[in-house]
């Protein structure tokens, strides 16, 4: 029997891929664990290995191909074994699956094309997905009760009248032109129009739903960054003689998050419809730019690492978002997140939340300011302005606020940094 | 020193023997309190004995309809003690099996008569001898029995509950059903198949009124084509014993006062709750009026007291009592995989021939809660098997939201369609849509392929019609 490979699930968030690049073509010889080809989600690119030894035939989704999880792709013929196209091969290609579920609906009101979010990756029940279709309601926002987290209709009618579900991903409609495109054309002005890729329509999605469903505040405070810079000079003076990395201002920014979340352990928290989730442990979510979008990596029990361990991490957290390597598990669960702007001379910002986490700490830049010293005297200082964005759901201004004095008072005094 | 477990259930049903089985397989040191036998009413007097008789009327009306299939056969002649013994037997075999069932999961079985005595405490009476028992968590299954009229107090010979009906003595001439749910119309059915005058007394304007109207009215029909009298919108009043039988006076449809000569009676006006003499006195649980109050995972007012089955409510079927104790013991558990019964999804059945089937809306609660319905409708006498069968007589009616294609209900009438209903149950758990009905490959020739034709006539695409 020759051995099927299928297009593998790797991410929870994933119902297809895109096939990034073969390393083995039609007819070569492969060995069981070899790298076969790489499958690129909206998160990251990853390597899959070939599950038996054979040569591989009918090859059937190349490079840039959309394919649903779970679809045969490829076979592998062990020596001597006729090479027969076996049953069930061939691609069916994310837009053609859809065309076919649609067609297939038999009700009028099911005739709307829609996002691929609708494929075969959530657990849903036929009836949530219809009820879903007619409301308009992305199913991946819609979380479970069924067995092992199946959708059912209930779920989907629970978060429309919640709030909680977000729309579909906007998609480009059949035959049709948004409005931007719509008023370009009928003035005749130059564009270049850029196909929405899975992270970019994911990035859309989980703000769109954060910032319209989110009842975000925001927290601003300036402090002073001097001493806090002079303990990053004695601590990287320290480090001078040794192989190891220097310690950037953000490393000792995510200590103090994780520090002040620890002395404030209430506003380490997720809102969950009927119940608040309180983390035992800071996981700190540090949103690093990355080619096309952004991604969110998590230092995780940040409270309990020292400042280097945050240090290394968070170099080889960005280094692996960057080349697109970053598991699934690194980049989810995180109960905080700090954005930095300072380096690209941002004065101060405000975050959008990063679901389901309650606070952003957005960074900006530290600027030379004068400022009145004891005696009332201009005094040159160092100063940062920072705004924390919280959901009030679940922290209100005066949590918010002692935060925020804590998280200060520790950058003011940098040397508490050091104790755990 | 009293024994300790985690867990005890009172009363061995379908509730609380299976509650106890599903303790055991997660590990709970489990016991189970019985006074009679094991398997509670559904095994000894109920759900299955009954299905034994019914069985014999079958193979009667078979004898007595064989001319019509080529056979030759002289009229035949029931012997009502070995009709009995059947069923009796059959009971027997069956509550044998709860008793292994026991052993085989290391379930102590405590018999005698359970009494709460609040705090975990239990006390198990067998005679004069009584012992004290302690547990964590206690599953009160103690069930439900006949519920009578004050004005119809059974004696057990002339006026009977669905207890003694199941093994009478003598046939009786005239009988009298009061009441005409799935109890009273499957007496009906096995009374009318071993020889005697049927009559059908219900106070509602329609036999089986918890049915869709439309399998209500064909019962109607069928039942009365085999002889059987059936007086709707009619109230029982009263009963005089005369030297040769039962004077019975009713106030019939129209507001007289009639009277009618029956020489037995079956009372099968509903079913009470066994709340009375288990202790619940010592206990917070509350009570109202015979039902124990739970909430949907079963637990009662009073912390580590549970109640499943019959005496949680109804609808007042076995199923439903072992699904209740499926929820409350992996809750007790903590299992993730726990989730309270949906009531919604409940199927009822009645063994009578013809048989009726139904789970989810009927047409009418569908359009009073405001749904836009579609309904598909097939009969039997469009069914190849059905007509090889010799069961031309029946429909299925199914019943489709508009819009999503939902299934909200199934309503059947006809040769086993206790057997066809789970079909649909399945689909409206896994809350398939019309569409799912349809691309299922259903196989021929069978009953089955009627839910295909329904789905499909319910959207004007049905083949065979």
């Amino acid at each position: 029997m020759p051995i099927e490979i299928i297009l593998p699930k790797v991410d929870m968030d994933m119902s297809s891929g895109t096939i990034a690049g073969w390393f083995k073509s039609e007819g070569e010889m492969v060995e069981e664990g070899e790298a076969l080809f790489d499958i690129e989600t909206n998160k990251a690119t990853m390597e899959v290995e070939s599950p038996g030894t054979g040569t591989l035939h009918f090859v059937s989704a190349k490079e840039g191909d959309v394919v649903p999880i779970g679809q045969t792709i490829a076979w592998l013929f062990a020596e001597g074994e006729e090479v027969v196209e076996p049953a069930g091969s061939g691609v069916s290609t994310a837009d053609t699956v859809e065309a076919a579920a649609v067609e297939s609906d038999t009700t009028e009101e099911s005739m709307v094309v829609a996002s691929p979010v609708f494929l075969s990756g959530t657990r849903a029940t036929p009836l949530a997905r219809r009820v879903a279709k007619k409301l308009n309601i992305d199913l991946q926002s819609v979380g479970g009760s069924g067995p092992r987290g199946r959708i059912v209709r209930s779920d989907v009618e629970k978060a429309a009248k919640s709030g909680t579900a977000s729309p579909p991903p906007q998609t480009i409609t059949v035959g049709g032109k948004t409005g931007a495109q719509k008023t370009a054309d009928e003035l005749g002005l130059a564009y270049t129009k850029v196909p929405v890729d899975r992270m970019r329509s994911i990035i859309a999605a989980r703000l769109t739903e954060s910032k319209s469903t989110v009842p975000h505040f925001y927290l601003s405070a300036d402090i002073q960054i001097d001493r806090l810079l002079e303990f990053r000079a004695q601590i990287n003076l320290a480090l001078q003689n040794t192989d190891a990395k220097k310690v950037s201002v953000n490393d000792l920014l995510v200590k103090a998050c994780a520090a002040a979340l620890k002395a404030v352990p209430e506003a380490n928290a997720s809102w969950d419809g009927d119940s608040i989730i309180k983390f035992d442990d800071a996981h700190i979510s540090v949103a690093v730019s990355i080619d096309g979008g952004l991604i969110t990596p998590v230092v995780r029990n940040a409270q309990k690492k020292d400042i280097q361990t945050i240090s290394s991490e968070i170099a080889d957290l960005a280094a692996r978002a960057k080349s697109g390597k970053l598991g699934s598990k690194e980049y989810q669960g995180g109960s905080f997140s700090i954005s930095n702007l300072g380096m690209f001379g941002v004065k101060s910002f405000n975050a959008i939340i990063n679901p389901p986490e309650s606070m952003i700490l957005a960074v900006g830049q530290g600027a030379a300011q004068f400022v009145p010293d004891n005696e009332g005297n201009p005094k040159l200082a160092t100063v940062m302005s920072v705004t924390l964005s919280c959901d009030h759901r679940v922290v209100d201004g005066a949590l918010g606020a002692v935060w925020l004095k804590k998280f200060k008072d520790l950058i003011e005094n940098p040397v508490s940094l050091m104790l755990n | 020193m009293s024994k300790e477990f985690d867990l005890v259930v009172i009363g061995s049903g379908p509730g609380g023997y299976v509650a106890a089985i599903r303790a055991a397989q997660l590990g709970m040191k489990t016991a189970i309190v019985e006074a009679e036998e094991l398997g509670g009413v559904c095994l000894n007097w109920g759900c299955i004995p009954t299905k034994a008789l019914l069985k014999t009327a079958d193979v009667g009306r078979t004898i007595r309809e064989a001319k019509e299939y080529g056979w030759s056969s002289s009229a035949p002649i029931p012997n009502l003690k070995d009709i009995v013994g059947y069923s009796r037997q059959v009971s027997g075999k069956l509550s044998g099996g709860v008793k292994f069932l026991m052993k085989k999961n290391n379930i102590a079985v405590l018999k005698g008569w359970g009494t709460l005595l609040g705090g975990g405490k239990l006390q198990v009476k067998t005679g004069e001898k009584t012992e004290t028992v302690s547990a964590l968590h206690i599953i009160v299954a103690t069930g439900a029995r006949s519920r009578t009229l004050p004005s119809l107090v059974p004696d057990g010979e002339q006026i009977v509950t669905s207890k003694e009906a199941m093994v009478p003595e003598t046939i009786p001439k005239k009988l009298l059903i009061v009441g005409s749910g799935a109890i009273g119309i499957e007496f009906a059915s096995f009374y009318n198949e071993i020889g005697s005058e049927v009559t059908i007394m219900e106070v509602q304007d329609r036999i089986v009124p918890a049915e869709d109207a439309e399998i209500s009215e064909a019962a109607m029909k069928a039942f009365k084509k085999q002889g059987i009298t059936i007086l709707t919108n009619t109230t029982y009043q009263s009963f005089k014993k005369q030297t040769d039988g039962l004077s019975v006076s009713y106030k019939s449809a129209d507001d007289k006062i009639e009277t009618g000569q029956f020489d037995r009676i079956i009372s099968a006006i509903g079913i009470v709750g066994n709340v009375d003499g288990i202790g619940l006195e010592n206990t917070v649980v509350e009570v109202d009026p015979a039902q124990i109050k739970t909430n949907e995972w079963m637990a009662t007012a009073e912390p580590g007291v549970y109640a499943i089955g019959d005496v949680a409510g109804g609808p007042w079927l076995a199923h439903k009592a072992s699904h209740e104790a499926i929820t409350c013991v992996e809750r007790i558990a903590q299992l993730d995989s726990a989730h309270p019964v949906d009531k919604s999804l409940i199927p009822g059945c009645t063994y009578s021939h013809p048989q009726i089937a139904s789970v989810g809306l009927t047409e009418a609660k569908a359009l009073e809660l405001g749904l836009k319905i579609k309904v598909g409708r097939f009969p039997f006498a469009g069914n190849g098997k059905a007509i090889a069968l010799g069961e031309s007589e029946g429909l299925i009616k199914l019943i489709f939201e508009e819009g999503t294609g939902a299934v909200l209900g199934a309503h059947m009438i006809g040769a086993e369609v206790t057997e066809l209903i789970t079909a649909i149950g399945v689909a409206m758990t896994l809350e398939c849509t019309e569409e799912y009905l349809m691309r299922t490959i259903f196989p021929h020739p069978t009953l089955s392929e009627m839910l295909h034709e329904a789905t499909l006539e319910a959207f004007d695409r049905a083949i065979h019609i």
